[in-house]
């Protein structure tokens, strides 16, 4: 009976032990609940105490000499090494000591790895996102750019030393110790490699050029005619405000001769109406949203007599942040700015001498191809009159808790099939060509440019950035010089080569030739005294190679800084802060007038009446206590709906909405267009049945949502969420802030996206520099520090950055060290 | 006597392993405390041996004190910042859920239950096993 009794006990505690140690991800539970609870080893271990961290020292191998880190009041490391590897070697463990889980998390993302940690996701969202970012080919395109880089002997030991750094934290790390999402989500932290670095550059390059418009284009032109799609999808807007100076001239002897356009190029035939992509297929094209502000006054412009250089890259807002701030400085090197933790060295910053920043090119770099199999076994593809051999890249997918799941990515000569029968729903298979694949030393750039002195420096870090994304680099330099680069690979096309989906059975289709790294669209010191770029299109129309735009180039913010920038004489610094603040909406402005005008106000409702007077009133200030923008945008949205959103429903296939310019351009020339009817519909609608009609749909959606005004203000319409990097750990991230901007206008703080770096630098003998970003040092949700400059970004207020001499700089008070010892 | 001598070995040598040992050595604690100071039912030299329910209920107080107090004081240093993020996320499934105490005290408490329950059910296992061989 005793033994009974004992038996029976032994079996609870072991199914409770077995309850306690083993996580249940099917119902839920993905952590083990005994080891997540417990004080000793679980989340109470990431509970960081309220005050300053300790930092006892750290030995890490392979470091020749002493490393200093001091950390200051913000968290900010500042590295002092002697050794140039031992510099990177530190980076990566001081950044891995405080983003190591983001670190991984966006490899995998990048490498299609999330169903590891993530599992398969509702109705397969996650199996989906990585499948796509297998049949983009991701990681063969991060395989081929390393391989490049370690060709380089010097890129390859600072490569390896920031692997190591990494590495020598992770392995320093205890049960207890590991970030709080690893024992959430139940995983361990791999060993860093240096592909991890390079994949992490694909995931950026995927962001801001992963996308495309060609099989978009090509439906339209099927449906409504080569006249209608120059119509609606232009590749010059009306007013584009270039980047590049329209008014300059270039020397068309030494631009490469453009290919004619091949003999027979009939762009809407490619696609048969059965192999047209379902509506629900998972095309993506550029987020007009995610862009990017960069620009720099001539010292003669500037009130410090050295010229002013700023840059705020606008991109999703994530918990961690995309950016970690830190300083490092070296033999020929002191460099302060902000790192995408993972990547060796300063992507945004500035130096003793120099400054300088990024803003997306918006360039099209991805183009599709059909592709014609010599038979049903997909080995061999057509090219010319040859069949040429397809490879295949078998991919695994490990499925948390789950067997695991194959797919077969074909190789062809056009690049991966990426659409076919089981992903995207067509008939048709359509391979990818992306400037992502090609073998790139974009890293290169960003360690010359934090090396560099001088405007040489900076052409010379310029001419290793041959590939993706396209980005605009300001520079500027206490010597005085101040240039503009619009940088990438781009393929060398003839007129609207890659506007629509291309044949891959004929060579002429495909990418032949690049445009030389040294003919982008550049500035150096023009006589207009400042540089700038806001995603617009980079030249006029006189520039010698045809450029497509990702998405559209959308020309708002551009004009906007433009004009600013030529609106005075001087500037200070803290007028590049009012203007990286500006929330003056361009669209309105061009747009709103006519709108109001044609508004037959005599009959109005009380609400209508109500909207109305916060229209009239406005000044097309994005400002969050007003009601304006909220009924604008959602006038706005209305027209466009009522344009575009009926016609494209009824096609039935993945169309794309007009651009609000190109919207604005047709109801300012046009009272009558056929677009302007409802689908369906037999009664003739002109221009100013339309402006009435949608205004009343918008006003009694509005009223009834919000019956009263005062839920009208833009803030509580427009709240902006900074969400957990998985997105689904929805209390890990920060949401309902109530934030001035727009999309569209300078300060393009939106829902979900916006500024994630406002980064202002005063040159001169001792550089000055400004900056805030939405989030914290740490990546820690347990820790104060975690999001300690939302508050700081959101009133739109800057922290002056501690540039320091060296480690006993004495002008800040530090708030602890960190020694590394060899 | 008995009891709160179990109970307060079993707190000390619990603290004291889990800082060397992964936290479910804190179970064996448990176990090894109440199979060696288990008795024979018949022996009644230090007064009336005790039903198993004793040795659950040392264990259960013993080892949920220890998680609870453990917790509780991480989380006041924390201003119960993680704990409120951390209770967000258990209670993301069950839609309109009302806690009677703050998020914080929830996630206390819950801490303190599971120490308890491994703590509670290993006692009773070693002072059952204890009975069994001494019998």
């Amino acid at each position: 009976m005793r033994w009974v009794k004992f038996f029976v006990s032994l079996c609870c505690t072991g199914a409770l032990m077995y309850i306690l140690l083993v996580p249940a991800p099917g119902v839920g539970i993905p952590f083990a609940i005994g080891r997540f609870l417990s004080p000793s080893e679980g989340f109470w271990q990431n509970a960081e105490p309220q005050g300053v961290r300790e930092t006892p020292p750290a030995q890490i191998p392979g470091l020749i000499s002493e490393v200093e880190i001091v950390y200051d009041e913000r968290g900010v490391p500042h590295i002092f090494a002697q050794k140039l590897t031992d510099l990177f070697r530190a980076q990566g463990y001081v950044t891995a000591r405080d983003r190591l889980w983001q670190m991984e998390f966006q490899t995998l993302a990048a490498a299609g790895r999330l169903t590891e940690v993530l599992g398969r996701g509702p109705e397969n969202a996650i199996l989906e996102l990585d499948r796509k970012a297998r049949r983009m080919g991701m990681t063969y395109g991060a395989e081929r750019s390393l391989a490049a880089a370690m060709a380089d002997p010097e890129m390859a030991a600072i490569l390896q030393a920031y692997t190591d750094g990494v590495n020598a934290y992770i392995h320093s790390l205890t049960p207890d110790q590991l970030p709080l999402e690893y024992k959430l989500l139940h995983y361990q932290p791999e060993d860093w490699t240096p592909l991890k670095g390079f994949l992490l550059l694909k995931y950026i390059g995927n962001t801001l050029a992963g996308g495309s418009n060609d099989v978009q284009f090509t439906h339209a032109l099927q449906i409504w005619g080569p006249e209608k799609v120059r119509l609606l999808y232009p590749d010059f807007g009306p007013d584009d405000s270039p980047i590049v100076p329209a008014d300059t001239r270039y020397d068309k002897r030494t631009a490469l001769p453009i290919p004619p356009v091949p003999p027979g190029y009939r762009p809407d035939s490619l696609l048969k109406p059965d192999a047209r992509l379902a509506l629900q297929a998972p095309m993506e094209t550029a987020d007009p949203v995610l862009g990017s502000n960069n620009w720099a006054i001539a010292a003669s412009r500037s009130s410090t007599g050295y010229p002013i250089l700023a840059n705020d890259p606008h991109l999703n807002l994530t918990l961690p942040s995309i950016w970690y701030e830190m300083q490092l400085k070296g033999p020929g090197m002191n460099v302060y700015g902000v790192t995408v933790p993972g990547a060796p060295g300063i992507q945004i910053g500035f130096n003793d001498s120099i400054a300088w920043g990024a803003t997306s090119g918006a360039m099209d770099v991805m183009d599709f191809f059909t592709v014609t199999f010599r038979d049903a076994s997909r080995r061999e593809a057509l090219l010319d009159s040859q069949w040429v051999p397809v490879s295949r890249r078998v991919e695994a997918f490990v499925i948390k808790g789950e067997p695991a799941f194959y797919d077969t990515v074909l190789y062809t000569h056009a690049g991966p099939v990426m659409y076919d029968e089981t992903f995207g729903n067509t008939q048709q298979p359509l391979a990818v060509s992306w400037m992502g694949h090609e073998a790139s030393s974009e890293m290169t750039t960003y360690i010359r440019l934090n090396q560099a002195h001088n405007y040489q420096d900076y052409l010379k870090a310029m001419s290793y950035y041959y590939g993706c994304p396209s980005l605009a680099f300001v520079f500027a330099s206490a010597q005085g010089d101040i240039a503009i680069r619009q940088q990438g690979k781009y393929v060398l096309r003839w007129p609207e080569q890659g506007k629509y989906v291309l044949d891959g059975s004929r060579s002429d289709h495909l990418w032949q030739q690049f445009i030389p790294w040294d003919q982008v669209p550049a500035v150096l010191n023009p006589v207009r005294g400042f540089v700038s770029s806001a995603n617009q299109h980079p030249t006029g129309a006189a520039y010698p190679y045809y450029y497509l735009p990702v998405g559209a180039f959308e020309a708002y913010r551009g004009r906007r800084l433009n004009a600013l920038l030529a609106e005075r004489d001087t500037f200070t610094p803290e007028d590049m802060q009012a203007m990286q603040l500006d929330h003056t909406g361009l669209l309105a402005a061009d747009i709103l007038p006519l709108m109001l005008r044609e508004l037959d106000t005599l009959s109005l409702t009380q609400p209508q009446r109500r909207a109305w007077e916060e229209l009239r009133r406005w000044d097309y200030a994005y400002a969050r206590d007003k009601a304006a923008p909220t009924v604008f945008t959602r006038w706005w949205a209305e027209i466009m709906t009522t344009i575009w959103g009926d016609e494209i429903k009824a096609a039935g296939m993945t169309l794309r909405m007009p651009s609000s310019a190109v919207t604005t351009r047709i109801l300012q020339d046009s009272v009558r267009f056929s677009f302007y009817r409802t689908v369906g519909d037999t009664t003739r609608t002109d221009r100013t049945a339309l402006i009435n009609r949608t205004f009343a749909q918008m006003v009694s959606k509005l009223h009834q949502e919000y019956p009263d005004s005062r839920d009208w203000a833009w803030a509580r319409r427009k709240t902006t969420d900074i969400l957990h990097l998985t997105r689904i750990l929805r209390p890990l991230g920060r949401t309902g802030l109530e934030t001035d901007g727009a999309g569209g206008v300078l300060n393009a703080t939106e829902r979900t996206s916006g500024p994630s770096w406002r980064m202002i630098v005063a040159l001169g003998p001792e550089p000055r520099a400004w900056a805030a970003y939405p989030g914290g040092q740490t990546g820690n949700p347990g820790s104060p520090a975690y999001e300690k400059f939302i508050e700081t970004w959101r009133a739109g207020q800057y922290y002056e950055l501690w540039f320091m001499k060296n480690s006993a700089d004495p002008r800040h008070p530090v708030t602890s060290r960190l020694q590394l010892h060899p | 006597m008995r009891f709160l001598l179990r109970l307060l070995l079993i707190t000390g040598l619990g603290y004291v392993a889990a800082l060397y040992l992964p936290f479910w050595s804190a179970a064996v604690v448990a176990f090894v405390v109440c199979l060696l100071m288990s008795r024979r039912r018949r022996a009644r030299l230090f007064g009336r041996p005790k039903p198993p329910a004793f040795a659950f209920w040392a264990g259960f107080f013993a080892l949920a004190g220890l998680w609870g107090g453990l917790a509780w004081q991480i989380n006041q240093q924390n201003a119960s910042l993680l704990s409120e993020k951390i209770a967000g996320i258990l209670l993301s499934a069950i839609p309109d859920v009302q806690l009677p105490v703050s998020a914080a005290s929830f996630m206390i408490l819950l801490t303190a239950l599971i120490g308890g329950l491994m703590g509670g059910f290993s006692a009773m296992t070693g002072n059952l096993l204890g009975e069994a061989i001494k019998n």
